[in-house]
């Protein structure tokens, strides 16, 4: 299970109100410390709970927004250490986040979201913005991102991110397309979640090769061969969770994959188990 | 069928991240509005708009 805390920035979103730097309003400002307080709180696995307003406390700046080698030093300050990308492949950002094992800031150019249903800001912001990556999103082509202008988690499309990824202002009239080419993304990664977060706590430590762990209620179930054809049903009667280790996207969208513990060499539909839990 | 490979097929390797890369010039988050009110909204029963 990924471990998310969602944390605003905005007074009306439910945030503190933020007065520093000798009682100057900070709140509009933070959206990049808002985004560090939900990485701290994945990196450290729950255990620092802190919110936008001490993010900013702890930079010592009192001019304009943060950026993220400020966050980098934030999480140095927790004894954290993730890794800075300016710039990477945000379609790699993308493929860990999926993974569920990892959580990112991502900082993009809010214009292409404007007039989207994932418009915090009704129309009245298009300038540079730091949102966080929690998970894969619940459908494909989504990552389950936390806006610190919003009011909790949502699915964004991954198309979307990746646009308004591009388009960050760079200064001097430069966007990360136009200085690195397109398909790139300023982003600063937490690291791996321990495995303990996705273990099925009654299940066992998983061996070393898996990577998801599947649970089957009594019942007859379709089985597959390795190339996602349909050979035939295999049944259970009392039930088992079973840990397995490839996992290969069906035309249809799920996932298929090899069971290694119980019903070792199956090919299963995942879909079609009663739980899933993934690396 | 089409089949898109999650794992590596042979080890059930997950992505690994890339080395950090840093050359990029630091960017600060622009200043966001706090709005008092949604003005996409329903008017509240009773009031004018």
């Amino acid at each position: 299970m990924t471990i998310e805390r969602f944390v605003p920035q905005l007074v009306r979103s439910g945030a503190p109100l933020c007065t520093l730097c000798g009682g100057e309003t900070m709140n509009g400002l933070n959206c990049t410390c808002a985004a560090e307080a939900m990485w701290l709180y994945r990196a450290s696995q729950g255990r620092f709970v802190t919110d936008a307003c001490h993010v900013r406390d702890l930079t010592d700046d009192c001019v304009d927004g943060t950026n993220l080698r400020q966050m980098q030093a934030v999480s140095a300050e927790y004894r954290l250490t993730g890794t800075l990308y300016q710039p990477t492949d945000v379609a790699t950002i993308f493929a860990l986040v999926r993974t569920n094992r990892y959580g990112a800031h991502l900082n993009i150019s809010y214009a292409p979201v404007v007039g989207t249903s994932h418009d915090a800001f009704f129309g009245r912001f298009a300038g540079n913005h730091d949102i966080y990556l929690s998970a894969r999103g619940a459908s494909i082509g989504t990552i389950r991102t936390g806006d610190p202008g919003a009011t909790g988690f949502r699915d964004w499309p991954e198309t979307l991110l990746a646009q308004a990824a591009g388009l960050l202002d760079l200064g001097a009239g430069e966007t990360l397309n136009s200085e690195y080419g397109r398909g790139k993304c300023y982003a600063y990664l937490t690291p791996i979640d321990p495995d303990t977060t996705w273990w099925p706590d009654y299940a066992g430590i998983p061996p070393s090769s898996a990577t998801f762990a599947v649970q089957f209620k009594p019942g007859t179930y379709p089985r597959f061969d390795q190339y996602g054809r349909k050979v035939g049903t295999f049944s259970t009667a009392g039930g088992f969770t079973a840990y397995g280790n490839t996992r290969k996207r069906l035309a249809n969208g799920h996932l298929l994959g090899r069971l290694i513990t119980d019903r070792p060499g199956y090919f299963v539909d995942t879909a079609t188990a009663a739980r899933y839990w993934s690396k | 069928m089409d089949i898109e490979h999650i794992d590596d097929p042979e080890t059930g390797e997950l992505p690994v991240p890339p080395e950090p890369a840093t050359d990029g010039p630091d960017v600060k988050n622009d200043a966001v509005p706090e709005p008092e009110t949604d003005p996409d909204a329903e008017t509240p029963a009773g009031t004018e708009p």
